[in-house]
């Protein structure tokens, strides 16, 4: 076990340079002076390389680590809270309470970024809040169970409040605002907005990274975790308002982006153990490369930027076509967990 | 007299405040180092006390000592030191290895933010080692046979080093091999003196293993004391509205329908 213990740490660390790697090689990456990628010397000789690669493409490589490690750790959380591997971070009226708020303030305010982004997490936490007090409310099944249909039902409120806003916005102006906020992408991170959700996705994530173990835990039923010693429903709702904090604090600034942290869970079990030890920390590294990867995709590949949740759900939705369909992982044989 | 572990006191319980009560008036003790069956027949609610024990529901009235202290005054983590459940059946959602399945059981050792250590893994060597299953300790928990995660639930009920293993029911879904395996383990540690209280549906499971007995019927405690006199053929044919006839020989005792 303890061989086993040490052979996951060494796997942790080789996927940790793997991220060095990627993130050298996104912020070396671009289209100045030319497209492809810079030679290091040149941000030495060159100012306005040193200027593009520490002021545009920096605090933009830092938000997309953020918002993968951060979208992949909430999305473990909720699927191993809710004991379902198809739940992910927008479960409980968060994605659709962060499009609502943001679709709200493009119409019914001047656009200033900083208003959508607040209005946007505000209305994602309202979607956990309004979730879990209709939860309270319902009169059968578990409290799992009552907390995704109160989910289902919030985020169905929303998706219609957000139909409603397209349809009183301005087709010229607001209405393809809003549907870019909704394709998501980074092309407006600046410093400012990068360091606004630090402090949240650093609390955040240190507290679901700490709970990592006893994830596992929370994954049984209640009346196990109980019997465990635990205080099942105040322990899931310290970690469902992390996750969720974690996840409107990014989408804030990223506009939605879907799949990671419905993916790369499972790429993390797969790769790695079920066990959250190492699931989360590898579901953390694995989004952070994943969304690295897809944002420089975004900004390089055309001439124009490429919607970054396009590219998240695209390359996502492939991922999981393969993962469903392929029998045989590493050694052992279909190791698929069970939908509960 | 052994001490008592567990009392409890005349407690009521209702699913909801106006519903017909569970639990009437009812009163039990367990004594340290004792086995204890709760018979009774389906809604007569076994698993409803079962749940009272363990502090999972919380009764109308009356008290639980826990002890000798009130079992409110327990924290999470020493209730878990104190009591671990066997359930009657559980889904392992994740592909957990049993080894990790096991470790689960040090929770109530750790504190919140700690992972299990070289000691916790030892302990839970030691508890697959006990219930025969040291051999599976890389497998999937998920992909144990019926029989075989019976005695992982047993074996991480036994991690959690408890004075009082709560089994619900833990023969109910095995074929009569493993039925066997899993009394046989639990003869084993009665020997090393657990104190066990399990509901079972086989009176003669109960009369196999239990030192004491409690039938409960709509509930209400109809007889409860010692396993030879609560178990006889008259207290179980009121219990189950059949006529049913015990069968005791040496160390062997057979009950069975007589109709």
């Amino acid at each position: 076990m303890q061989s086993n213990v040490q052979r996951q740490r060494r796997r942790l660390l080789l996927l940790l340079l793997l991220l060095g790697a990627t993130v050298a090689t996104a912020l070396l990456t671009g289209r100045y002076p030319s497209p492809g990628v810079i030679s290091p010397s040149l941000l030495a000789e060159d100012p306005l390389a040193r200027t593009l690669v520490l002021n545009l493409r920096l605090p933009r490589v830092i938000a997309a680590l953020l918002l993968g490690s951060g979208l992949a750790a909430a999305g473990m959380v909720f699927q191993m809270i809710f004991a379902n591997p198809l739940v992910e971070p927008g479960f409980l009226g968060v994605s659709q309470g962060a499009a609502f708020g943001a679709a709200v303030s493009i119409v019914a305010f001047a656009p200033a970024l900083w208003i959508i982004q607040v209005s946007a997490a505000v209305c994602a936490l309202i979607g956990l809040a309004v979730s879990y007090i209709l939860a309270r409310h319902f009169h059968f099944g578990g409290w799992v169970l009552r907390l995704i249909l109160a989910g289902i039902a919030v985020s169905a409120l929303f998706s219609s409040g957000v139909g409603i806003v397209k349809f009183v916005a301005d087709p010229m102006s607001e209405l393809p605002e809003i549907t870019f906020w909704m394709l998501g992408g980074l092309w407006s991170v600046d410093w400012q907005q990068a360091r606004s959700i630090l402090p949240v996705c650093i609390v955040g994530g240190i507290l679901l990274f700490g709970y990592r173990w006893r994830l596992n835990l929370l994954s049984m039923d209640d009346r196990t975790a109980f019997s465990l010693g635990l205080a099942p429903f105040r322990e899931r709702m310290l970690l469902l308002v992390a996750a969720t904090a974690v996840t409107a604090a990014t989408i804030s600034i990223s506009g939605i982006v879907s799949w990671v942290g419905l993916i790369v869970p499972h790429i993390a079990r797969r790769m790695f153990s079920s066990d959250g030890r190492f699931a989360l920390p590898a579901s953390m590294i694995i989004g952070a490369i994943y969304v690295v990867i897809c944002d420089t995709l975004a900004r390089t590949v055309l001439d124009g930027e490429i919607p970054l949740g396009v590219l998240t759900s695209l390359i996502g939705a492939a991922l999981f076509l393969v993962l469903l369909t392929k029998r045989r992982i590493k050694k052992g044989k279909y190791r698929g967990t069970q939908v509960a | 007299m052994a001490p008592k572990l567990l009392e409890v006191e005349h407690i009521n319980y209702r699913y909801r405040p106006h519903a017909d009560p569970v639990l009437q008036d009812l009163s039990m003790s367990i004594e340290k180092g004792t086995v204890n069956t709760i018979l009774g027949p389906n809604g007569a609610g076994k698993s409803t006390l079962l749940d009272i024990c363990l502090g999972w529901k919380e009764p109308e009235n009356g008290r639980i000592l826990l002890n000798q202290q009130e079992m409110r005054s327990y924290s999470r983590r020493q209730m878990g030191r104190w009591m671990s459940l066997v359930p009657q059946d559980e889904q392992v959602r994740f592909d957990y290895t049993v080894l990790e399945y096991l470790l689960l059981g040090r929770a109530p050792y750790l504190s919140q933010l700690e992972m299990p250590g070289p000691e916790d893994v030892r302990i839970a060597h030691q508890a697959l080692e006990r219930v025969g299953l040291e051999h599976l300790q890389e497998r999937p928990a998920s992909k144990l046979s019926g029989g075989e995660h019976q005695l992982l639930m047993i074996a991480r009920a036994l991690v959690q080093e408890p004075h009082i293993l709560v089994l619900d029911e833990p023969t109910s879904r095995l074929d009569p091999g493993n039925r066997q395996r899993v009394v046989t383990l639990l003869k084993t540690l009665v020997r090393h003196g657990v104190t066990i209280l399990f509901t079972t549906h086989d009176p003669t499971l109960a009369a196999d293993i239990s030192t004491h007995a409690l039938l409960l019927k709509e509930g209400r405690v109809t007889y409860a004391g010692p396993e030879e006199e609560v178990l006889t053929g008259k207290n179980l044919s009121e219990l189950y509205g059949i006529s049913m006839e015990v069968l005791r020989r040496k160390n062997k005792t057979i009950v069975f329908s007589a109709e």
